[in-house]
């Protein structure tokens, strides 16, 4: 009766400390294709590669919707952007 | 400065904890981190926050159909380090509903199956509706975030005045209005009843890093633990079966069960710092207070 952990929740813990590291890894690594239909040309719509970082910020925002399976840009991605505001 | 802060109360403590995650938290001018998740119920649109809500970018991202997995991994570590430590600790919107409990009024704690409402509201507002409905669903976990119409709903109410009164406008102050009533009569009800950060987290609880150590092994069972716990909890059942009180999906790990044991006042045992009994002595107990 000392209160301290047991070795399953030892181990229940390890392994999701290393799911959360592979988690946040791959998160650091993926990149995610928007596309732009402003820039479309001839049918050809043109897409930047921006990291799961930007996409966190631009999804919460609305800067991202989602369109037949793909992901459009919703604003001006070449523009500074400040302080943005919600958009529900 | 140390030794200050080690003679000051463990609520003390607490309140200054969470006093000063509330200023740090919205004390955002220029600099943004909102591509971080922290796992406290603060709205990521609120112009001074510095971090982004799990439960915002879950849901925008639902109803994008992309995995989060920054939000994921970011949630899923600190709930193993703490557990429900930062529903306790760091939350904001949790340090509100303990201040409001101290109002004087008519006071109640809400029957135990009401905790398991959370999960459902987190499972069908926060995942599968904005998954089937898209993100900008009225039926997302945002559009009644009590958390997101006190810091973005009503500050806009009052910057723009009419120009932003709409029906959801209404609906969603309402719903702030019934959460904010509902927790001066029972403490942290919420936290217990409608959270889904709290849901997300309560489950982490078994395997966090983070034990509370009680004073004593020997539980006498007079519940003053029970009576002190904001969230309406048991720990005593789990203090005298051996476990740690924060074992459970309830706790919000504030330790206010630990401060007020008598074992700890009697003894001299510092409330902070737990003894640890002798594993043979204590088994012995167990086992004669079984038999009882």
């Amino acid at each position: 009766m000392t209160f301290s952990r047991t070795i399953k929740e030892r181990l229940a813990a390890a392994a999701l400390i290393a799911m959360a590291i592979v988690l946040l890894l791959l998160g650091a690594l993926r990149t995610h294709k928007v596309f732009d239909p402003v820039t479309e040309e001839f049918g050809i719509v043109g897409f930047q590669l921006i990291s799961e970082r930007e996409l966190v910020e631009d999804a919460t925002f609305g800067g991202v919707r989602l369109d037949k399976g793909q992901l459009y840009t919703t604003y001006d991605r070449a523009q500074p952007r400040g302080k943005r505001t919600c958009p529900t | 400065m140390l030794k200050a802060w080690r003679r000051i109360s463990l609520t003390a403590k607490r309140r200054a904890v969470q006093l000063g995650s509330l200023l740090l938290l919205h004390s955002s001018w220029g600099v943004e981190a909102k591509w971080l998740c922290l796992p406290v119920l603060n709205c990521h649109s609120c112009q001074l926050a510095w971090f982004a809500c799990p439960i915002g970018v879950l849901v925008h991202y639902a109803g994008l159909h992309v995995f989060p997995f920054l939000a994921l991994g970011t949630v899923v570590l600190l709930g193993v380090l703490g557990g429900r430590i930062l529903c306790g600790w760091v939350c904001p919107f949790g340090f509100l509903q303990d201040l409001l409990h101290k109002l004087p009024g008519p006071k109640f704690r809400l029957p135990a199956w009401t905790s398991w409402i959370k999960y459902v509201v987190f499972a069908l507002t926060v995942l599968l509706l904005p998954f089937f409905l898209g993100a900008e669903t009225l039926a997302s976990f945002c559009r009644f975030c009590p958390a997101s119409a006190l810091q973005v709903t009503a500050p806009r109410l009052v910057a723009s005045g009419a120009a932003a009164f709409s029906a959801m406008t209404v609906a969603k102050l309402a719903v702030l209005a019934l959460v904010l009533l509902a927790v001066t009569m029972s403490s942290r009800a919420f936290c217990r009843v409608l959270c889904p950060i709290g849901a997300m987290l309560a489950p982490f609880n078994y395997v966090s890093l983070w034990t509370i150590r009680p004073p004593t092994a020997h539980c006498q069972h007079c519940a003053a633990c029970r009576e002190a716990c904001p969230e309406g909890g048991r720990p005593g059942d789990r203090i005298a079966a051996g476990v740690a009180p924060n074992r459970a999906l309830d706790c919000i790990v504030c330790h206010e069960c630990q401060k007020v044991c008598p074992e700890a006042n009697t003894s001299g045992v510092s409330e902070v710092l737990p003894s640890k009994p002798d594993t043979k002595d204590a088994l012995a107990v167990s086992s004669e207070e079984t038999l009882e």
